[in-house]
């Protein structure tokens, strides 16, 4: 049985390295997320373990790694259910021209890419436990992944939400979001089923029966407690509990579907309420303990699972340098082409590219689930985590050189008070 | 009417890319799953000349445990020491440990500790095993002895 002394110097040791490293990297300008996934993979046998053996055997013991497992997906179920909470489907209505365009070739021309680097990695990385259908479509889906919160984090740091440019990047990347999770969905299902000899048909029925009910029947639930809201001016205790008690729920229902308990808290937060007060208190009550503490548990427990190790050889490091250059490619190169045809400046469609080449965190869910099924292999799976890492970080930098000091003018500056 | 036909371009074209490197990989062959635990068979008895014989003798089944991805393996051997080398498979030959330096090697830790080579065969429906034959570090003279192993 788990001791909880060692439980708590576990906790104690993974918050503090997440904000000495996370407060590092905020210093060199990049978002401190990206420091809290680094803090993770050194705690990891990348480091920690090559370091000292010993200190990470006691510290980390195998047997003990599945509770700070399932707390720090606790932790990750309330923080995606926040990113969902952010993505108003309204938006998508306003989309103009340049975003229908750069936000469909941003999905399309990465997850092309990507299946395309399949075809060269299949024989290579992968073998028969996994077939090329599921290998390929998650290769794709992971290519196509905008981090939508280190996004909003970023333009928010550098002034630009509320410029045409923040306000298309915004909108690219939640239309990014919502199709990646639903392609990832139908890969989780075809490789499940696929496993348990299943059918993958009623299970899709079932999966969209799901989303309609929540979609159609539950929001006009929650469309009371908006009213509760607003009467109150407050989110009581209860209310909380019940948001709460309806994210485990759906979380549940999802993974007893065959998706993940990702996707159910994901979809409530979607259909949540949009109205800005309330997005901005139930964030607020909601993302302390999840966030602070629970989730550097997540990033510890992908840096555990991250062996850069397994990346030797010439041959190894060619296959990660070629998995960072397409996904590069495909993303920065395909949403920086879409907006320019769509009439934005070079510079304007240079920084769309670079913002949307961001993955962050959104990368690295993406790839625990695919890890968990199967679908990549542990050298493949380091190699996708130091890409996130690398795309992530290289984002601020990059648009600092490309987008130095631009305020934002009247010219650019359009009305969004969901936004701003 | 220009809108609409750089849409279909920038977005049919990558689609229909997707289609088409779908079916390309339904011919493609992936490498032989052999990752997992196994249990070993082997007569670590002629080997107990090696100054690193211990690293058979503390064995515990399952005695191999393989990390696959894709062709490239990294072996670990449920021993005191818990020896760890890495290997590739390729079609239904696995060889692991193998590395320039092996024969003057006489250090029982790292990744030159042990090497194998091995070949894949489905016994049964349901059963693979491996059989082949091992070397231990810093005995040069040994006779490399077989194993066979069964997950």
């Amino acid at each position: 049985m788990l001791k909880l002394s060692l439980l708590l110097i576990q906790l104690g040791t993974i918050l503090l390295s997440a904000r000495l490293v996370g407060l590092l990297f905020k210093r060199i300008n990049q978002p401190q997320v990206v420091g809290e996934m680094v803090a993770g993979i050194l705690l990891g046998p990348s480091f920690l373990g090559w370091l000292s053996p010993p200190t990470m055997a006691a510290l980390f013991p195998p047997e003990s790694l599945g509770f700070l497992n399932a707390l720090g997906q606790v932790g990750l179920l309330v923080f995606i259910f926040l990113v969902g909470l952010k993505v108003d489907v309204k938006l998508l209505r306003t989309l103009g021209h340049t975003a229908v365009l750069t936000s469909h070739v941003s999905i399309v021309l990465p997850f092309f890419l990507g299946t395309l680097l399949a075809l060269y990695l299949y024989p290579r990385l992968s073998d028969e436990s996994v077939t090329f259908a599921g290998f390929g479509l998650f290769m794709g889906a992971a290519m196509s992944v905008t981090a939508f919160p280190v996004l909003a984090r970023i333009l928010a740091e550098r002034r630009l939400l509320g410029t045409k440019l923040g306000t298309v990047a915004i909108v690219c990347a939640a239309v990014d979001d919502v199709t990646a999770w639903i392609i990832l969905a139908f890969i989780v299902v075809l490789v499940r089923t696929s496993a348990q000899h299943g059918s993958i048909l009623v299970n899709l029925i079932l999966i969209i029966a799901f989303a309609l009910i929540m979609i159609f029947g539950l929001r006009r639930l929650l469309a009371r407690l908006e009213i509760q809201y607003r009467l109150q001016e407050k989110f009581t205790q209860n209310m909380i509990a019940f948001v709460l008690l309806l994210v485990l729920a759906s979380a549940s229902i999802t993974e007893w579907l065959g998706i993940h308990t990702l996707f159910g808290a994901f979809l409530v937060g979607v259909i949540m309420p949009k109205e800005r007060n309330f997005v901005r208190d139930l964030t607020e009550k909601l993302e302390g303990l999840p966030v602070i503490l629970l989730l550097p548990l997540f990033f510890t427990a992908t840096g555990l699972r991250t062996r850069i190790e397994l990346i030797s050889g010439a041959e190894m490091w060619f296959y990660c340098a070629l998995i960072i250059i397409v996904a590069t490619a495909g993303k920065l190169g395909g949403s920086m082409l879409s907006s320019r045809i769509s009439g934005m400046t070079w510079r304007e469609a240079g920084s769309l590219g670079i913002l949307m080449n961001t993955r962050g965190l959104m990368e690295l869910v993406i790839l625990n689930i695919g890890f968990d099924i199967g679908v990549i292999s542990p050298a493949l799976f380091s190699m996708m985590v130091l890409m996130a890492i690398v795309t992530t970080f290289m984002t601020s930098p990059v648009l600092e050189l490309v987008y130095r000091d631009q305020p934002a003018t009247k010219e650019t500056m359009i009305v969004n008070e969901q936004l701003a | 009417m220009r809108n609409v036909r750089i849409y279909v371009l920038m977005v049919g074209t990558p689609l229909l890319g997707v289609a088409l490197v779908l079916y390309l990989g339904q011919h493609l062959q992936p490498q032989s799953y052999i990752g997992g635990a196994w249990n070993v068979e082997i007569d670590a008895a002629a080997l107990s000349s090696s100054p690193c014989a211990e690293l058979l003798t503390t064995l515990n089944q399952p005695a191999l445990n393989i990390s696959q991805s894709g062709r490239y393996l990294l072996v670990r051997l449920n021993n005191r020491a818990a020896t760890t080398v890495e290997g590739q498979i390729s079609g239904t030959t696995i060889r692991a440990g193998q590395e320039s330096g092996f024969e003057a090697r006489s250090t029982c830790n790292g990744k030159n500790a042990i090497e194998f080579t091995a070949g894949l065969s489905k016994a049964m429906p349901g059963q693979v095993q491996l059989n082949g034959e091992l070397r231990l570090a810093g005995c040069a003279g040994c006779a490399p002895v077989a194993f066979k192993a069964i997950r």
